[in-house]
């Protein structure tokens, strides 16, 4: 188990390294700063020194080797929007973003599970019908769609909750929902095929036979045997949840890291936009190691030494 | 600086909108979540930094609550005293300015004109960023006569210095002495009506009304300007009652809030004059021929009314909008005439027409990419095949500075009420221009040489014309500012330069 785990911290560093090339070139190649940073009416002298002074006037490669001896250092640079160093504004952030997805984690969580079961227990009857149909259709509704419908009803027209923005717990229940809606259904369906999956193994047949009482089957002999494709998954949603905070958080308001990412991207704004990117490939790097660790004590048969 | 907008997929919310605009005729329950005496505008992004001089309107819109110049401009655009009573041109080259007395920054300070000095030497400092220094960049100096006389020299005469010097907030010297410049940059300082008390990045500033404020105490005790990037929300928020102003309303969704019962469209021309500019340095429209037959090809009467719901105006036949000193009253719309335009193509050796090219970015001007799809349909109808290259900003601005836009590109160049600002792009001076002409540019730098106002008129004027006759552009709308505003909101108006003025603003 911990030569699993040391094996994994291992190859943390090279996909960073990976991450950030990839980000840094791509950025440097298609937008200048100076141009985007300074009024179009800038002097040449102006100019000049934002080069100077960002390192701008050396070459690519070097440009980006004292990058990475900075980020060694944790020294992301000096953002040229914020005129802060990035490293700060990320953290500031990232506060909104985390309090978003755990809470829309909680969510797809509680109506994945307990929609998936309902599904399976009540197979091909009318309950399973209706949480089926919704999950498809939810599958295929735009998330963005979805959020604006959310704030026509319950803003607009009931007026319990506000559009956006930040404050109490009211404003966070539309954008968490939203972004729960990015893997809910598929939640539900995954929760549902794996437990009907489960419901034919021997074992249940043994239990039935024994006379145990439904919900007993259910909770204790059938879900934590179906519990790894639903770990798993979640492990691989993370991601999608943080690129589904991009759209929410701007249909919202929230002020959280998605949307810095992208203001940051426009704005060439590299220090920030390569800060950020660390930061959310360290999390979904982590969130799946934990996924891993979970899952070798949910399932002993997986042996991961 | 260029805007930060963004908005996902433009594209993909036309439809999301739409069953918005459906919906929104049940709406109605009013403001449950505003505050008293509080003021909440929602606008479509804040700056990243409260550093002063950021030239984007987002910046100069949060800044000018808290700082104020010496000649303030207002919400049409016209120049009235501010931290200066009165001017006058003692010669060409040197202005005296007369300082407002009896005027405190927030902190109870006296302003003076040790302040005024203070911060044009900031300004114009050799190794400055101020992001407007090219505003007054030709200011030689600022002396101080006495406590509240300066005297202003400029290299050479310099126009527009009154324009110039309302963009340049006046900074606390004592203060920023104190706290340095992060430190005022972290917590500006000025004599505005509104003081800052919470600035949360991405998502809100908050002020407090300056009870001492030289101008009266403003309406409101609270003011706050909330980020919301989605112009959908914007509108919710607007109709929600949660906010009494909201900017930049998505153009869809103009109707909605003019068929709610409780907020209105309010909306201004502003100095925008949208073009499709040419690069006249490559075949086929090395041809003036070529570029006045595109520029009768295109129905801006049509666009204007079906794209823009008549909002805005279409351009005079020449790049500067009506309220722009400058502009020429005897020119008028080049007219749209598919026949005669194919008969220039045929005349310049193009009857079997040609394939080019429109260059645009998305959401940078309203409704530009459906605008400038529309266009490449009527170039189709006298046969000039058009594809529509949609580029991000930072892929603009490269381009812009490699100097190839493609064969077309559309822009909007703002004048800011001064010819001299935007008819520069066409200018060598500017690096922007593609078209090049010996009498315009003599003229635009006569111009700029003067401070005789009929002068340079007449040179405006004949600069116009110039353009005219040359089409180094097609010459397609001003474009309108759009705003939302709640119906019971008072002493507001829609400002054509987009700063937010809000001091008399009050809800009833």
């Amino acid at each position: 188990m911990l030569n699993f785990i040391l094996r994994r911290l291992a190859t943390i560093p090279i996909s960073i390294l990976i991450v950030t090339a990839v980000t840094f070139f791509i950025l440097r190649l298609t937008g200048d700063p100076v141009e985007l940073y300074l009024d179009i009416t800038r002097t040449p002298e102006q100019e000049a020194l934002l080069r100077q002074e960002l390192g701008l006037d050396q070459p690519l490669i070097v440009q980006y080797l004292q990058f990475l001896a900075d980020i060694v250092r944790l020294d992301f640079g000096r953002s040229l929007q914020f005129q802060a160093p990035a490293i700060d504004i990320v953290v500031q952030r990232l506060g909104a973003t985390f309090q978003l997805i755990g809470a829309a984690l909680v969510i797809a969580l509680v109506v994945g599970l307990v929609g998936g079961l309902v599904s399976a227990r009540y197979k091909d009857r009318t309950a399973d019908m209706v949480i089926s149909s919704l999950a498809v259709a939810g599958q295929s509704m735009p998330s963005f769609w979805l959020g604006i419908l959310l704030v026509q009803l319950f803003a607009l027209n009931l007026g319990w909750l506000p559009t956006s923005g930040t404050g109490g717990w009211q404003h966070l229940v539309l954008p968490s929902v939203t972004l729960a809606a990015f893997i809910a259904p598929n939640l539900v369906l995954i929760t549902r095929t794996s437990v009907l999956e489960i419901t034919d193994e021997l074992y249940v047949t043994t239990a039935r036979s024994k006379g145990l009482p439904r919900l007993r089957i259910l909770l204790r002999h059938i879900l934590p045997n179906a519990l790894n494709p639903i770990i798993s998954f979640f492990g691989l949603q993370v991601g999608r949840l943080v690129g589904g905070s991009v759209v929410t958080e701007t249909i919202f308001a929230w002020p959280g890291i998605g949307r810095l990412m992208i203001g940051a991207i426009y704005q060439r704004d590299v220090p920030v936009v390569v800060a950020s990117v660390i930061i959310v490939a360290l999390a979904i790097i982590i969130a799946n190691l934990l996924v891993d660790l979970i899952l070798s004590v949910v399932d002993p048969r997986i042996r991961l030494d | 600086m260029a805007k930060t907008s963004f908005e996902i997929t433009r594209r993909g919310l036309l439809a999301a909108g739409a069953s918005l605009g459906g919906m929104a005729l049940l709406n109605g329950v009013p403001a449950a979540f505003a505050a008293e005496g509080t003021l909440e505008v929602a606008v479509q992004g804040v700056p990243d930094s409260l550093i002063t001089g950021f030239s984007s309107f987002a910046s100069q819109s949060v800044m000018f609550q808290m700082m104020e110049p010496l000649v303030l401009r207002d919400w049409k655009g016209d120049l009235h005293p501010g931290l200066a009573t009165e001017w006058k041109a003692i010669d060409p080259e040197t202005w005296r300015f007369k300082l407002r007395e009896g005027v405190t920054f927030h902190d109870g300070t006296p302003f003076t004109a040790e302040d005024v000095k203070y911060t044009f030497d900031y300004v114009l400092a050799p190794d400055s960023l101020y992001g407007t220094k090219s505003r007054v960049s030709q200011v030689e100096s600022v002396e101080i006569e006495d406590d509240h006389t300066i005297l202003i020299k400029t290299k050479g005469p310099f126009p527009t210095l009154l324009n110039g010097l309302s963009n340049i907030g006046i900074e606390p010297k004592h203060y920023v002495e104190e706290v340095g410049r992060d430190g005022m940059t972290s917590k500006p300082m000025g004599t505005g009506p509104f003081q800052l008390s919470r600035w949360v990045p991405g998502d809100r500033i908050e002020y407090t009304a300056f009870d001492d404020y030289w101008g009266g105490k403003p309406a409101i005790d609270t003011l706050v300007l909330r980020q919301v990037p989605e112009g959908s929300t914007r509108v919710a928020s607007l109709l929600a009652g949660e906010v009494a102003i909201s900017e930049e309303l998505p153009i869809d969704l103009l109707e909605t809030v003019d068929q709610s019962p409780n907020a209105s469209v309010v909306s201004v021309e502003s100095t925008v004059g949208l073009l499709l500019t040419f690069d006249t340095s490559k075949a086929p429209f090395d041809d003036a021929r070529v570029r006045l037959a595109l520029n009768m090809a295109v129905d801006k009467e049509a666009i204007l009314e079906r794209l823009l719901l008549g909002r805005g105006t279409v351009l005079q036949g020449q790049m500067l909008t009506s309220n722009t000193f400058g502009f020429n009253p005897d020119l008028g719309p080049i007219p749209y005439d598919p026949e005669k335009a194919r008969a220039l193509l045929e005349e310049a050796g193009y009857g079997d027409g040609f394939d080019t090219s429109i260059t645009t970015r998305s959401g940078k001007y309203l409704a530009d990419v459906d605008i400038s799809n529309v266009i490449a349909a009527m170039f189709a109808d006298i046969g000039v095949n058009t594809t529509v290259n949609v580029v991000e900003q930072g892929v603009y601005s490269k381009m812009a500075t490699a100097h190839d836009m493609g064969p077309m590109h559309m822009v909007g160049w703002y004048s800011l009420g001064d010819a001299d600002f935007a008819t520069v792009w066409f200018t060598d001076g500017g690096k922007r221009n593609y078209w090049h002409n010996d009498e315009y540019e003599k003229l635009f730098l006569a111009a700029r040489s003067t401070v005789d106002d009929d002068e340079r008129l007449k040179a405006y004027h004949r600069m116009m014309e110039i353009m005219h006759e040359e089409v180094p552009a097609i010459f397609l709308f001003g474009l309108p500012t759009i705003y939302g505003a709640v119906d019971n909101l008072e002493g507001w108006d829609a400002p054509a330069d987009k700063i937010l003025r809000l001091s008399d603003a009050k809800l009833n």
